[in-house]
């Protein structure tokens, strides 16, 4: 895999999640361009590969996603999407070889499994570090089987834009240059 | 490693996360800028399309403020006489110096569309934590929060500052000074606020609520924030009534506001 595709792409994807997608918001959730790219990846790259880009794209992710320390002053926590991301693409892995991979409705169906296994280690990372008195969970007054309920929410939306984002994606696939033959190893 | 990293406690994390955040999303600051430009442009606001009522009144404001506008006309000549005798004499009591700074909005939390704004503007060009996000010269969006970087800085809006010390007032500017009014405080719910009043106030929706909490810097007081969107009877205490409010401005339709800071280093507190 080309590695400076794959970073102009996640690039364009971060963006699109932090300042365009939120357009699309329907009852407080949007889509995640940065998943579908993430299962688009891990469908197609060597297996070291997809778990390195999965934990730096976490990372990212977590410096993206301001909590509120002491009222007032943003806290960027490196974990929990990093986690998130890395569990993510562990049960993907499995599955790749089993799924039309060069179908976008597979790709935005993987989708959501995988976003949804994200949204349950990021919030089990911050229910623990909820026991810090100092530390506020980002869903504030909100229940944690709310937070989940708009978590599978934003999976599911996920997924249903996925399939043409998947679609836009696999056109540039020989751009890629992914090494199809280290996905069965 | 990253593990470990995520159970840290908060204090240690807080001086360079915010850093290295800032430096990781430099890069992007011209296509968020760009994007949540697009995405206001795209998005349609279902509150800019008045009812017939709402239109009306409409109507009556601008009848209104124009006879204002009239008579401030006449007594802004008054009062050019007056500076000019005043002129000269050194300041009393002065509120000290501020700078004011048009910002673009850059991002937000992708995963919680209610959280902060990052906004293209830091230390660099005067920003500081405390400072005030105001829209159209007259609307609060929210502050700044404090850990201001060189080049992006991000705003807490007011629908996630918690309680909030407010007063009610009568949509006509004659009546809207802060000092008249209903004091409330107002709870976050539901993407508005809510609060309680004695049944015997006068409150009615269409009113316009302006903050008046001495816990935020004073370039925000007087500054509106809700309108009272509904009136109802208290369910379990019927002597009082429960009031909702939805904000002004959402300012996750907003790509662009001034922020309003104290121009020295120093200027954190409020």
């Amino acid at each position: 895999m080309r590695l400076g595709v794959f970073v102009a792409a996640l690039a364009v994807c971060l963006v699109l999640d932090s300042s365009f997608l939120a357009a699309l918001s329907i009852g407080g959730v949007h889509p995640i361009a940065t998943a579908v790219l993430m299962v688009y990846v891990g469908l197609f790259a060597p297996r070291r590969m997809v778990l390195w880009t999965a934990l730096a794209t976490g990372i990212l992710l977590d410096l993206a996603t301001p909590a509120v320390y002491r009222g007032d002053q943003p806290f960027f926590l490196i974990g929990p999407y990093a986690l998130g991301c890395v569990f993510g693409a562990n049960l993907l892995l499995p599955i790749r070889t089993m799924v039309f991979r060069r179908n976008p409705i597979a790709v935005g169906l993987l989708a959501i499994p995988y976003l949804f296994a994200v949204g349950v280690v990021f919030m089990a990372m911050w229910t623990v570090r909820g026991l810090y008195s100092e530390t506020a969970v980002p869903w504030a007054d909100a229940s944690a089987a709310a937070e989940l309920g708009r978590r599978l929410g934003e999976a599911i939306y996920t997924g249903g834009f996925g399939i043409p984002f998947a679609w836009l994606l696999l056109m540039t696939w020989s751009t890629w240059r992914f090494d199809v033959g280290s996905v069965r190893r | 490693m990253v593990l470990l990293l995520s159970l840290l406690p908060t204090g240690w994390l807080v001086p360079w996360t915010n850093r290295l955040s800032e430096i990781v999303r430099l890069p992007l600051v011209p296509l968020g800028d760009i994007a949540t430009s697009a995405r206001v442009w795209l998005t349609v606001d279902d509150s800019q399309i008045a009812t017939r009522d709402e239109f009306d009144l409409l109507e009556r404001e601008r009848n209104e403020y124009r006879r204002l506008y009239h008579a401030s006309a006449e007594r802004v000549r008054e009062l050019e006489g007056l500076v000019g005798s005043l002129r000269g004499l050194p300041p009393v009591d002065a509120v000290g110096e501020y700078v004011a700074i048009e910002v673009d909005v850059i991002g937000s939390d992708p995963s919680g569309p209610d959280g902060p704004l990052q906004v293209n503007a830091g230390t660099r060009r005067g920003v500081r934590g405390g400072g005030v996000a105001i829209h159209r010269g007259d609307v609060l969006v929210g502050r700044v929060m404090r850990e201001v970087g060189p080049t992006t800085a991000w705003i807490q809006p007011a629908l996630a500052t918690g309680l909030i010390d407010a007063r009610v007032s009568p949509v006509a500017l004659a009546e809207a000074g802060v000092r008249e009014g209903v004091a409330v405080q107002l709870e976050p719910r539901d993407g508005g606020w809510r609060t309680t009043v004695d049944r015997s106030v006068a409150v009615t929706s269409g009113m316009i609520v302006r903050l008046h909490d001495a816990g935020w810097s004073r370039f925000a007081q007087g500054l509106a924030i809700g309108v009272v969107r509904e009136v109802t009877p208290l369910e379990s205490n019927p002597t009082r009534l429960e009031i909702r409010v939805r904000p002004v401005e959402d300012p996750r339709r907003l790509d662009r506001f001034l922020v309003v800071s104290q121009s020295d280093a120093s200027g954190d507190a409020p």
